[in-house]
C-alpha cells in the first residue's frame, strides 16, 4: 500500500495565505473601481448642481431684469402722461389769447424741445395764413403764406401733421421739424410750425408725436375760445 | 417712531406748466417739502429766509435770471449751504460751462425726464431717514 505524501501545514498556511491576497487584491480592485463611479457620479452631479444653479441665477437675474426694465418703463409712461396732463392743462386754463400763444411757446420750449416755432392762424376769406406769434425766428423769414403753398400751407389745406421723421438737435438751421394744424371739429384754423430741435434733443420720439397731437386739438380748442381768429381778422 | 427730516426743495421756474410738472415728478418722495418761485428775485428773498437744501433753478426768467441769481448766490456764500442745480433749455456746453464755474453742482437740460430731477435730488440732498 502506497502512503502519500503529507503537506506540510506551513505550506498549506501559505497558500490560504496567497489565496486570501489574491481575494483581498480583487477586492481592493473592484472596490476603487466603485470609488471611480462613485467619483464620476459626483463630479457628474456636481455639474448638474452647478448648471441648476445658473439657470436659478440667471432666472432671477432676468426677473430682476424685467423688474427693472417695467420700472423705468412705468416711469416713462409717469412721465409721458404727467407731461400730457400739464400741457392739457396750461392750454385749458389760458383764456387770452396773448396767454394760449404763450401757452403753446411753453409746450414746445420745455416739453417737445424746441425754442423755433411760429403759431399761423388761417383766414378763410383770403385763404391766407397769417403769423400770430413766433419765436426764435429771423422776423424776415415769417410771413403770409397762401393756402396749399410749400409745407405748412399743405398741412392747413389738408389737416394732416407734418412730422420730419430725420429731424435731429442743433441742426439744419431753417429747417421744419414738425408742422400741425389746429383743428377743431374738422376745421383747420392755424398750424403751428415747429422748426429747428434743441441741441440736446437728439430726435423727436413717440411721446412727443402725442404731445403734438394734443396741442393739434387743445391748442385749437383754446384758441378759438380766446378769439384768435377774430384778432386775425382785425390784424389784416 | 422715528422722526422724518425733510429735504426742503426751491423750484424756480417762471412757468406755471413747469412747476406743475416737478411738482407730478417729486410728489412720490414723502420726505420732499416743495417751495416755488417764479422769478429770481422772490427765490433769492425765500432762500435768505429759509435756506433749502436744493434749489432747482431756471435760466431764462423775468426780474432776475437765473445765472445772475447764481452768482448773487455764490457771492453772498449760499453755495456751500444751498446746492443748486441749473434746469434749462439751454444746452450748448458754454452755458453749461458758465453755470458750473459760478459754481452750480448740477446740470439739467429740458424737456427733462422726473428721474433726472430724483437724481439730483438724491446725489445733492440725501435722504436723512
Amino acid at each position: 500500500m502506497m502512503k502519500g505524501r503529507a503537506v506540510h501545514p506551513r505550506k498549506k498556511k501559505a497558500k490560504r495565505g496567497r489565496t486570501a491576497l489574491a481575494g483581498a487584491r480583487a477586492e481592493i480592485a473592484r472596490l476603487r473601481g466603485t470609488l471611480a463611479e462613485c467619483a464620476n457620479e459626483a463630479l457628474r452631479l456636481r455639474e448638474e448642481i452647478a448648471i441648476a444653479s445658473d439657470l436659478m441665477t440667471e432666472s432671477r437675474r432676468a426677473r430682476e431684469l424685467r423688474r427693472e426694465q417695467d420700472c423705468a418703463r412705468l416711469a416713462d409712461e409717469h412721465a409721458h402722461l404727467a407731461s400730457l396732463h400739464v400741457a392739457s392743462t396750461r392750454l385749458l386754463e389760458s383764456v387770452e389769447r396773448d396767454d394760449v400763444l404763450c401757452a403753446i411757446q411753453e409746450i414746445v420750449a420745455n416739453l417737445i424741445g424746441s425754442e423755433e416755432l411760429v403759431v399761423y392762424s388761417l383766414r378763410e376769406d383770403t385763404r391766407m395764413l397769417v403769423p400770430l406769434t413766433s419765436m426764435g425766428i429771423d422776423a424776415a423769414r415769417i410771413g403770409d403764406v397762401p393756402l396749399g403753398c410749400g409745407v405748412v400751407g399743405r398741412v392747413a389745406e389738408s389737416g394732416e401733421a407734418y412730422v420730419d421723421e430725420g429731424a435731429r438737435g442743433g441742426k439744419d438751421v431753417g429747417a421744419l421739424t414738425a408742422c400741425i394744424p389746429l383743428v377743431l371739429r374738422g376745421r383747420v384754423l392755424g398750424v403751428v410750425a415747429i422748426y429747428r430741435l434743441l441741441v440736446q434733443k437728439p430726435a423727436l420720439e413717440p411721446s412727443d408725436r402725442q404731445l403734438l397731437q394734443l396741442l393739434s386739438t387743445h391748442a385749437a380748442v383754446a384758441l378759438h375760445c380766446s378769439g384768435a381768429g377774430r384778432v386775425a381778422q382785425l390784424a389784416s | 417712531m422715528a422722526e422724518v427730516t425733510m429735504r426742503r426743495v426751491l423750484v424756480v421756474d417762471d412757468s406755471a406748466m413747469i412747476r406743475a410738472l416737478y411738482k407730478q415728478a417729486l410728489a412720490r418722495v414723502a420726505d420732499c417739502a416743495l417751495a416755488f418761485a417764479p422769478d429770481g428775485a422772490q427765490a433769492l428773498a425765500y432762500i435768505k429766509r429759509e435756506e433749502p437744501g436744493l434749489v432747482f433753478l431756471d435760466v431764462n426768467m423775468p426780474v432776475m435770471n437765473g445765472l445772475e441769481l447764481l452768482e448773487q448766490l455764490s457771492r453772498e456764500g449760499v453755495l456751500g449751504r444751498v446746492r443748486v442745480v441749473m434746469v434749462t433749455t439751454e444746452g450748448k456746453p458754454e452755458d453749461v460751462g458758465r453755470a458750473m464755474s459760478l459754481g452750480a453742482a448740477g446740470y439739467i437740460t429740458k424737456p427733462f425726464r422726473g428721474e433726472q430731477l430724483l437724481a439730483a435730488l438724491a446725489r445733492e440732498l440725501p435722504s436723512q431717514s
